[in-house]
């Protein structure tokens, strides 16, 4: 199962109690009409290790690249051990993006872009 | 100092927590005197104090800043804050009142300080924000409950590698990529933990890296982090970078198990290894051994690691069940009057008496002929004799279930 940290999505049928964890102790949106939501009030280590034991498959969990959008898999990261413990980054920047020489006044310039 | 060399003065500059910039320069954008006060939390090094002081320039507000742990008693914020209260100045400039650390303002000694916070946040005419590195201070709920506030995160290592590179390229200096990503790990999404170390590595003298690093991470962040670690490393890094008395690390870790759904024979192992590490802080106080302590949070990460393996134990801010506290308080002082009596009586030490022969007792008054003569033997007074049966009847309930 894929999370992307800012998009909607949906999961089987959990029962209350996961429910009840999901939303109240790990953070995760929910709402009826568009499904579940990771955002960056989200413990998403919580959201994996609970999914994953009820599931009883991999829950993976992708950030957004803030530059272009593109959904980032951590597993792929040189960087997976330094930060797979506090998975609540907002977004992050991915392998297209970094290697482009400017990446720092890209990122600020998307930044300016959002605030409008 | 690269870290004041470099400090961003427009908000598009700051790394990370893009959604919670964004939504600070909105409340600020849009403060009216209806508005609530803001209120960001967040670890150290994240770009706080940064962003409110880039904001603030950016949107034309003068800051009449105060360093809330610094000046704490209710006379000495009013003397600085007082004036402040209305928003007229000689040249009618716009100011933002920005109280950092603010959860430094609490204490017994600072008695009306926080009362002082409250009522400037409801008749301030002028925007206030204020920053504090921790939220588990249950006092600054009602700080929390008055304000909008915004969370701060970790800054991801991937920006981190950037916003370092970048400085080494504006410095005109080469880093080798083996030792930047050791700056980026090493640093765990603290940016002026990452530049101060950068700047260290650069004059050439990386061996003391890791010695100089300036992390702190706030008690309940540690211990999420404790418990979210894949690695032995990781979870001591989480819980020395903790500034928490060792005793109440230990108290934490206990409660989040406690308040954990886990099976009886993994609830023992776990507390068997949580007791390896309160035994060495009993130790290490009763001898004055406190050279010792260096050793300590090693040794709770490297017990609790493995034990806490495949568990779903999460830190918990919940106290215990009601009924579990009254056991351990109540029924604690219970049981050892117990102990001691049987000590005196059978010439044992206290110790022995409670690990090896309280059990013991305890199973024989489940007899009807022991009982009386447990009680009348060890003289035992109605509130012991209560406590008795009732661990006995547990005992006898357990041996039925198997």
């Amino acid at each position: 199962m894929k999370i992307i940290v800012g998009e909607w999505f949906r999961m089987p049928q959990v029962g209350g109690d996961i429910f009840r964890s999901l939303v109240k102790d790990a953070g995760l949106q929910y709402d009826k009409t568009r499904g579940f939501l990771a955002s960056s009030e989200t413990d998403l280590g919580l959201v994996t290790t609970i999914l994953g034991n009820t599931l009883k498959e991999n829950v993976v969990v992708l950030l957004k690249c803030f530059i272009c959008g593109a959904s980032i898999e951590c597993e792929e990261c040189k960087y997976k051990d330094a930060c797979q413990s506090s998975k609540v980054f907002q977004s992050c920047i991915c392998k297209d993006c970094d290697i482009k020489e400017e990446v720092s006044n890209i990122y600020s310039m998307r930044f300016t872009e959002l605030r409008g | 100092m690269w870290v004041e060399k470099y400090r961003p003065t427009n908000p598009n500059m700051i790394i990370g927590n893009e959604e919670t910039r964004l939504n600070f320069i909105r409340w600020l954008k849009n403060w009216g005197k209806k508005s609530k006060p803001s209120l960001i939390l967040g670890p150290p090094g994240v770009g706080k104090t940064t962003l409110v002081h880039a904001v603030s320039k950016d949107l034309g507000y003068e800051v009449l800043e105060l360093n809330a742990s610094d000046v704490r008693t209710k006379t000495k914020l009013e003397k600085r804050l007082g004036p402040s209260r209305t928003n007229s100045t000689l040249f009618e400039e716009k100011i933002l009142i920005f109280l950092d650390e603010v959860d430094g303002i609490y204490g017994r000694q600072d008695k009306g300080g926080i009362e002082f916070l409250l009522d400037l946040i409801k008749n301030s005419r002028n925007p206030i924000v204020m920053v504090a590195n921790v939220e588990d201070n249950k006092k600054m709920i009602r700080l929390i409950k008055s304000s909008q506030v915004f969370r701060f995160r970790r800054v991801p290592p991937k920006l981190l590698e950037i916003a370092v590179k970048n400085i080494f390229r504006r410095e005109g200096l080469t880093i080798d990529q083996l030792k930047l990503e050791m700056i980026v790990r090493d640093a765990y999404g603290d940016v002026r933990a990452a530049i101060n170390t950068a700047q260290i590595t650069s004059s050439g003298t990386e061996e003391i890296i890791s010695e100089l690093r300036d992390i702190q991470i706030s008690p309940i962040e540690s211990l999420k982090i404790f418990f979210d670690a894949s690695t032995n490393k990781e979870a001591y890094l989480a819980l020395s970078g903790c500034k928490m008395q060792p005793r109440d690390k230990v108290r934490a870790i206990f409660q989040s198990i406690l308040c954990s759904k886990l099976d009886g024979e993994k609830l023992i192992e776990i507390m068997q290894e949580l007791s390896k590490a309160d035994e060495l802080v009993a130790k290490i106080s009763k001898n004055h051994n406190w050279i010792l302590l260096r050793y300590f949070d090693r040794i709770l990460a490297g017990s609790l690691f493995t034990a806490l393996q495949g568990t779903q134990v999460r830190y918990s801010e919940q106290s215990l069940p009601w009924k579990l506290q009254l056991r351990i308080w109540n029924d604690r002082v219970q049981l050892k009057n117990i102990s001691l009596r049987l000590a005196k009586q059978y010439h044992l030490s206290s110790k022995d008496a409670i690990l090896f022969y309280l059990p013991y007792i305890v199973l024989l008054s489940n007899l009807k002929n022991y009982e009386k003569r447990i009680i009348d033997g060890l003289h035992l007074d109605e509130s012991s004799v209560k406590v008795l049966r009732r661990e006995a009847q547990k005992v006898s309930q357990e041996i039925r279930k198997g």
